[in-house]
């Protein structure tokens, strides 16, 4: 059973360029596809620029996709009219990366938090104060802060109340667009055991999007690699050894954990130089210059996602190719 | 809190003394001399003398300071030289005038500015957005001497639809709504010379502030959790957008007590504007100095007033200790 299922997403900036205005257009998305199942934390990386939150904003539709389907609890919503996206919007909750920017700065935290519950739950009186202790006491905060304004909580600890306030529609996917990147070592880690928590306690599918790949470590289910608007490889990170087939992923992997024991790769290579996103071409495969397989069809044509094994898919021309040689060198 | 406010006010009260001092030794530094206007030159050394120690110009200027100084503490503004009247008589009189004035252009400003302020933000980047942003730079810029020529030139030479100057006819009656009606027509030519290019200058400031608040987290956050768009406009948009609104408010109310110069001249409204300016042309220090006494404090209480209503609205402003 999915919660979010995304198929072949579109989306391009379009703009002017130069003093004749001539029309330009940058893809952010490219045919993006993805499946978050119930109840998983699906994390989705990449460097800078890559359309992470691009794809984070075209989900509830604060952005429209140019084409592309996204099924919510397969209910396909980006067809749906204003209106009748209404009730399923409270169902897709958005955390974000600058939590003091997403309240309201003159409302009180108790406020932020019984608006929702009021307007759109009808919740009142006694149970509306019994709902927010509730979920002051998920969250693992003082009640004290409830008279508070927002600018008067440190960043952690608003970004708890960002998930309580998530929390107050009782929805079916959190999408978390770098909730814990303006966040210090300690409340990064308490954030990131608040999101295990609430997804065990609630079944609830989490959407994961950030560049810090200790997150993704720690929590993460499984992980998709977003190069270039495009999704390169998806990994299940339930094994106790990944086995990584991009040079592209490996190159990421190893960058930040080759010593740091968090991954251990079983295949790790590392002969591949770092690439910036800048000089990678869009008509071919991101890595054709550095892998070791590439032969000219990686350099004349885009790899589509395939499955290589259950729960993992790659965009890659020679996976066999890549891992017959990774056994040559690691046997 | 109290010791904030102790601070302003007495700062408020520094910078007014040094407008005033400063601008009385200016005047008297410039060539020219109050009572050679009013004498005829063929007329005797002694006379003059006499005349010079009469309006106080022979004494030292320490001393003429100290005793304005002393004069203007217990409120007494002087007589004024080309008057031949109470400063504060002649300013009574000027000020409803430039009020009755300012507070139309003021309301017509905030009215229009707003509206057209947040339509702009609403279809922003949009061709009627971009019409809009060219015509208001295009009102701005606009010498407001030279519209208020031609306004007078088409509407009351021309088209002979409106007064061209003064505050009411003189074929007047007495009934309130005849004269209220005749003091509209006088109204509109100079309070379009002030309230466009002003109202213009909101609008823009406006829809900066709407598309500001309108790419807030917050305000996604407050959709995404299925509030309607009537509320979150009124209660999360309209509220927070209108936050900078005050200090415009606050730089404005200079202008409602002093008066807009060049328009009142051309329209020969009589109110602060062109009392000041004839008495600079006149040397009538005292006029000049009431005129820029009642500038300086506007502009001070002007300041002090969007600060203290920055402080009552913008929790987190109040709670900032600077």
């Amino acid at each position: 059973m999915y919660t979010l299922k995304i198929e072949n997403l579109t989306k391009s900036f379009n703009g002017t360029q130069g003093w004749r205005r001539k029309h330009s257009s940058k893809p952010a998305l490219n045919n993006v596809s993805i499946k978050i199942r119930c109840g998983e934390i699906f994390a989705l990386i990449g460097e800078t620029g890559s359309g992470k939150s691009t794809l984070a904003k075209c989900i509830p539709r604060i952005l429209d996709a140019d084409s592309g389907k996204i099924y919510f609890k397969n209910k396909e919503i980006l067809q749906l009219s204003e209106k009748e996206f209404r009730p399923v919007q409270p169902k897709i909750q958005m955390i974000y990366q600058n939590s003091l920017l997403a309240f309201n700065p003159r409302k009180r935290i108790y406020n932020a938090l019984s608006e929702p519950l009021k307007r759109i739950r009808k919740i009142d009186g006694v149970d509306l104060q019994k709902y927010i202790d509730e979920l002051f006491c998920i969250v693992e905060l003082d009640h004290d802060l409830l008279d508070r304004f927002p600018h008067e909580l440190s960043g952690g600890q608003l970004q708890r109340v960002a998930v309580a306030r998530a929390l107050t529609t009782e929805p079916d996917i959190i999408i978390a667009d770098e909730p814990t990147s303006s966040l210090d070592a300690i409340h990064k880690n308490q954030i990131l055991l608040l999101f295990k928590k609430i997804q065990s306690q609630r079944n609830l599918s989490i959407l994961l999007i950030t560049h810090d790949l200790n997150l993704v470590a720690r929590i993460a289910d499984r992980i998709a690699v977003l190069v270039n608007g495009q999704i390169i490889e998806i990994l299940d990170r339930s094994e106790q050894f990944l086995t990584v087939i991009h040079p592209y992923t490996r190159n990421l992997l190893n960058s930040t954990y080759l010593n740091s024991g968090l991954f251990q790769l079983k295949n790790s290579n590392p002969d591949f130089d770092p690439m910036i996103a800048s000089h990678i071409s869009r008509k071919r495969c991101v890595s054709a210059a550095q892998c070791h397989c590439s032969t000219a069809k990686c350099n004349e044509v885009i790899p589509e996602l395939t499955e290589v094994s259950e729960s993992h898919l790659v965009a890659c021309h020679f996976p066999e190719r890549i891992l017959s040689l990774d056994r040559k060198i690691f046997r | 809190m109290k010791y904030y406010y102790f601070k302003r006010i007495l700062l408020s009260v520094l910078i007014i003394w040094g407008v005033l001092t400063l601008t009385f030794f200016l005047i008297r530094v410039a060539p020219g001399d109050p009572s050679l206007i009013y004498i005829d030159p063929g007329i005797e050394p002694n006379i003059v003398n006499q005349i010079r120690h009469q309006m106080g110009l022979d004494q030292p200027l320490y001393i003429q300071y100290f005793k304005w100084l002393k004069q203007f503490l217990t409120g007494n503004f002087g007589m004024s030289f080309m008057h031949k009247r109470p400063v504060s008589q002649v300013l009574a009189e000027a000020i409803p005038n430039t009020l009755q004035l300012t507070v139309a252009v003021f309301m017509i400003q905030i009215i229009i500015g707003i509206i057209v302020g947040i339509y702009s933000a609403l279809s922003r980047y949009t061709k009627k957005d971009s019409f809009i942003s060219s015509f208001s730079i295009f009102l701005y810029s606009i010498p407001g001497f030279w519209l208020a020529l031609m306004l007078i030139l088409i509407f009351s030479l021309k088209l002979g639809w409106l007064p061209s100057s003064h505050m009411q006819s003189m074929d007047i009656g007495n009934g309130f709504w005849e004269v209220f009606a005749d003091r509209i027509e006088h109204l509109i030519l100079p309070v379009i010379v002030l309230g466009l290019p002003l109202s213009a200058h909101t609008s823009r400031f406006v829809r900066g502030s709407f598309i500001d608040v309108f790419t807030q987290d917050y305000i996604r956050a407050a959709y995404a959790y299925g509030l309607n768009k009537r509320k979150i406009w009124l209660k999360y948009a309209l509220k927070n957008a209108l936050l900078p609104i005050i200090t415009l408010i606050g730089m404005y109310l200079p202008f409602l007590l002093g008066g807009a110069v060049i328009t009142e001249y051309i329209f020969s409204w009589p109110g602060m504007g062109r009392i000041t300016v004839e008495a600079i042309f006149a040397y009538d220090y005292p006029i000049i100095l009431a005129s820029t006494a009642i500038a300086a404090v506007a502009v001070v209480i002007g300041n002090l007033l969007s600060d203290i209503l920055y402080r009552v609205i913008d929790p987190r402003i109040r709670n900032s200790n600077t």
